[in-house]
């Protein structure tokens, strides 16, 4: 275990073996983490060998907050958080780690104990709306569907009139003619808006977004993004929102974790991070989005491009695609280093013990 | 000024919506582009930004010749596209390409990338050792190292797809691109790569390019004039500072103020407010 993101390695390893044994942390500590995950690993095994998704990844949502995690495709973003959900793809498997949701080990408890806490405790929402709709059948009868399963307590009538509240919650003013609609007759943001409906259903402490705008138009992000900002600001929402768009995460995010080749690369509070990056491959991809209030006549670019990572790999992830590497960067794998209040990246030139070019 | 090299006056286009029904009553007809005029000169890109349905693919197809306009006329180089055929239409053609959204899906995969790069020049009449010759300078030009050629389009990453369809795009040197998105499906380090290279080539081979997004943040850093398209029409066009400095439609200006940016906080009521073309049955 190399990464504790609250720095209280003290009381750490006591509430970890509570926690082990799939018992509740009563050491009476009070502990805002709904979500703690630490030393993550997810394994894909192929035919060409086992690719590592996800290595040892530690990261944290607290009550109420929102957690952006950023990466590119292949670093690992997607996977951490279907791992939360019990959702991992197969031919991946979780091999290490922990995931704590509210203090209980979600990888040692039966499946159906996770079923009960999906949808109910855990809301998740996906990229693509459309897809994540059926499209033979009425959104009031998916609606029901969900809600058969987050609140068995209700009734039909019920469970109809939950739906046409959590539709108007979402801003819909005629929530009964989106309720008789088809997802065709919809447009995107109107089927992500329905997506969050029902990942509400259950009244979560949680919700899951993976790239919850990236299919959808510029003016129609926004307004996705000022409804979850405004969930998150009422009810008090906590959300672990994935993404690759760094000015997305800057406005909507509290924290930061940045991800690259399954590995946390830097993390903090998201205006210090992208203020000042202190780890190379966040500076780069800070660089490479055109900045039209900063014209540029070309765009800084990071050389290469993502490789699958072989699970015994030396050094560091980012090390062949870094224009600062140095030869112990392609041996020796770099810790997560604090480098300042609340701020930790994994870079060799951090290490003041280490003699920099 | 210069004599423009494309020019587009009066293009529309509509197509048939719904089955139709036993009878035809539930036809509709959805107009696509409605009446656009557009001149780009030599050596230089016009963007053209909109949400998804506004019209833009199909304004850039019809001016590659792709979709025939319903009314209206294209003129490459003082051609009328239209009316010109067989050899004479061959020539213009191969003077205007595409560079699509998702490379995968625009690259054969049954076909390696050197095979995919060629097509083009065999279907100009250029092969053996000349095609090989030219798919090698073509993808070292567009940042490929040509002892990849064997390969397919499944066993590279999505950026040097891209990139071999840029060189497929150039390889019957061609005067004028469509870039279709050409980096929305890439991830964010090699969309610089991308826009760097295409904007390189445009100064080495004196390029001319119709660059549609719907990303205003690329429009800007890409493009010397700007149109904005809302439902078939432009319903603004100027330089792309003036676009994004001084934005005159209401529709540009929501659009603008919903650009996310590193600088600022987001004003969140205004968001919340942000108007959208959203189809409601």
């Amino acid at each position: 275990m190399t990464y504790d993101p609250s720095g209280r390695g003290a009381t750490r390893s006591a509430a970890e073996n509570q926690i082990k044994a799939g018992q509740l942390s009563t050491s009476g500590a009070p502990d805002d983490r709904l979500l703690d995950i630490s030393g993550l690993t997810v394994d894909f095994r192929t035919r060409r060998g086992i690719s590592r998704a996800v290595n040892d990844v530690a990261l944290s949502v607290r009550r109420g907050e929102i957690l952006g995690l950023v990466g590119e495709s292949g670093s690992g973003k997607s996977i951490t958080a279907l791992s939360v959900l019990g959702l991992v793809p197969a031919p991946g498997r979780i091999v290490a780690g922990q995931i704590v949701f509210d203090r209980r080990n979600l990888l040692q408890l039966p499946e159906a104990e996770i079923a009960k806490l999906r949808g109910r405790r855990i809301g998740y929402i996906s990229q693509s709306p459309r897809a994540a709709l059926n499209p033979s059948f009425r959104i009031r009868e998916q609606m029901d569907v969900t809600l058969r399963a987050c609140a068995p307590e209700l009734d039909a009538a019920g469970r109809a009139d939950k739906a046409r509240s959590l539709l108007e919650q979402l801003g819909f003013a005629d929530p009964e003619r989106v309720a008789a609609a088809f997802p065709h007759q919809l447009s995107g943001g109107m089927c992500q808006r329905i997506c969050i409906a029902m990942a509400l259903a259950g009244s979560p402490d949680l919700l899951i977004a993976d790239e919850p705008t990236t299919a959808l138009d510029v003016a129609v992000q926004a307004q996705i993004l000022a409804l979850l900002h405004e969930l998150n600001r009422k009810l008090g929402l906590a959300i672990l929102i994935v993404s690759h768009d760094l000015a997305l995460i800057r406005a909507i995010a509290h924290r930061i974790v940045v991800l690259y080749g399954g590995e946390v690369q830097e993390t903090g509070d998201v205006g210090t991070v992208l203020a000042a990056p202190r780890h190379p491959y966040t500076g780069a991809l800070l660089q490479s989005v055109p900045d039209p209030d900063h014209p540029s006549a070309r765009l800084a670019f990071i050389p290469g491009f993502p490789e699958p990572v072989p699970p015994d790999a030396d050094g560091c992830r980012f090390a062949p695609r870094c224009g600062f590497a140095f030869a112990p960067c392609l041996s020796q794998r770099p810790i997560l280093r604090l480098v300042e209040d609340g701020v930790r990246a994994r870079c060799h030139l951090l290490d003041p013990g280490m003699a920099t070019p | 000024m210069s004599t423009p090299l494309l020019q587009a006056r009066g293009l529309q286009k509509s197509f048939a919506t719904g089955d139709g029904g036993l009878f035809g009553q539930g036809r509709h007809r959805h107009m696509a582009v409605d009446g656009i005029d557009l001149a780009i000169e030599p050596g230089t890109t016009l963007g053209c930004v909109g949400e998804s349905g506004s019209g833009k693919s199909t304004l850039g197809r019809m001016l590659v010749g792709l979709i025939e306009p319903d009314e209206g006329s294209v003129t490459f180089d003082g051609q009328d596209v239209a009316k010109v055929a067989g050899k004479e239409r061959a020539a213009l053609r191969r003077n205007m390409q595409v560079v699509f959204q998702d490379p995968l899906l625009s690259l054969n995969p049954r076909r390696t990338i050197g095979q995919n790069i060629q097509r083009p020049l065999r279907n100009y009449g250029v092969g053996g050792s000349e095609a090989e010759d030219r798919m090698a300078r073509l993808m070292k030009m567009c940042g490929l190292d040509p002892a990849q050629a064997a390969r397919y389009p499944h066993e590279i990453s999505g950026g040097q797809c891209q990139r071999v369809a840029i060189a497929r795009a150039l390889a019957l040197e061609p005067r004028f691109v469509f870039l279709d998105e050409p980096v929305s499906a890439l991830d964010v380090s090699v969309q610089a790569q991308i826009l760097n290279l295409l904007l390189d080539l445009q100064a080495e081979l004196g390029l001319t390019y119709f660059f549609v997004t719907h990303d205003l943040k690329l429009i800007e850093f890409m493009s010397q004039q700007v149109i904005v398209m809302l439902k078939g029409s432009v319903v603004e066009r100027g330089t792309s500072a003036e676009i994004w400095q001084s934005p005159k439609h209401a529709y540009t200006q929501n659009l603008l103020r919903s650009v996310l940016r590193l600088g600022s906080t987001p004003d969140w009521a205004r968001f919340a407010a942000s108007e959208t073309s959203s189809v409601i049955p």
